[in-house]
């Protein structure tokens, strides 16, 4: 029986986390996803292919994301690849996510572990 | 390295994931890699050192999630053979106590003490074949250690039945030893393949 409570997913892996990020605002390919990880993360992290199409294979068989067309990215070349998207129930177990990491973040702030946040 | 060489190295590299996920995703991994590939430019140590962790982090996890997909579909196919198999002895079982019922009104007061015995005995042995038969079209989980108590009773006492009891005819003497063998078979080939998995 599929699970469809958010809560019974978490915690997700960071490389899980980063992915369903990645796809939160646009469908992409492999690749683009790679791309949109190392930037937003200043290259602090970097998916490699077998770590991103091994959470992918997962997270398409939770039903977190599902796969779009194939169609050939012109920035890239004529190949044809295969774009994937975040499902409502991944944007629900990604905010599920989001939620419990500013839990524990309010909380390392409490304790005086890290300094609050600047604008 | 060459791109070429590259892409072939990769593909060699590959061959450490399971087939399946081969199949899924072994063309995209190679685009990727591709697309990774040339935007290093020039693919040093340190880009093969990366490319190596990342199929070493994630292959092994990979290969224990196939052998757990196989384990379960293969269980999920047993679990389908235990219901032909449950019903089959509900049925022999069954057909038995109909029989021995109608050899003890046939038989009447001329059946002697010794048979009478006899026939009562394949009727316990019976019954505990349908009980058997019930457990496994349930997939209780007894049902493996009841179909080997009756597997084995039932073995016993047709052989004191056919002691006592000589006139017991072929289809039924075939029928009360080649089932309950077969039932053990089936109940210790799913235990030894429960243990080697």
């Amino acid at each position: 029986m599929p699970v469809t409570d958010p809560e019974a997913q978490l915690p997700l892996t960071p490389a899980t986390f980063h992915i369903l990020l990645a796809l939160a605002d646009e469908e992409r390919h492999g690749y683009a996803i790679m791309q949109e990880v190392a930037e937003r993360t200043d290259g602090a992290v970097k998916l490699g292919p077998g770590t991103l199409y091994g959470s992918l294979k997962r997270l398409l068989e939770q039903g977190l994301v599902e796969e779009s067309d194939e169609r050939a990215d012109p920035a890239l070349d004529d190949e044809r690849r295969r774009y994937y998207r975040i499902t409502r129930f991944g944007m629900s177990v990604a905010r599920a996510e989001a939620r419990r990491l500013e839990a524990l973040v309010r909380s390392a702030r409490q304790k005086k572990l890290i300094g609050r946040a600047t604008a | 390295m060459s791109a070429r060489r590259g892409e072939r190295a990769y593909t060699l590299l590959l061959r450490a994931y399971p087939a399946e996920f081969r199949d899924a995703f072994g063309h995209e991994m190679t685009l990727a890699f591709r697309d990774l590939m040339s935007e290093a430019r020039t693919p040093d140590l340190r880009f093969w050192m990366r490319i190596v962790a990342d199929v070493a982090r994630s292959a092994p996890s990979l290969h224990a999630e196939a052998l757990r997909a196989r384990w379960t579909a293969r269980h999920r196919m047993e679990g389908r053979r235990m219901k032909p198999m449950g019903v089959l002895a509900i049925l022999i079982g069954a057909l038995q106590i109909a029989n021995a019922a109608i050899e003890l009104v046939a038989g009447g007061s001329a059946l002697g003490a010794f048979p009478r015995f006899a026939v009562l005995l394949a009727i316990v042995a019976a019954l505990l074949l349908v009980t058997a038969g019930v457990a496994l079209v349930r997939r209780s989980p007894r049902a493996p250690a009841l179909a080997t108590i009756s597997a084995v009773a039932w073995l016993v006492l047709v052989a004191i039945t056919r002691a006592v009891h000589p006139w017991m005819s072929i289809f039924a003497l075939l029928l009360a030893v080649v089932f309950p063998i077969a039932l053990l078979a089936f109940v210790w080939v799913k235990r030894s393949d429960s243990v080697t998995q």
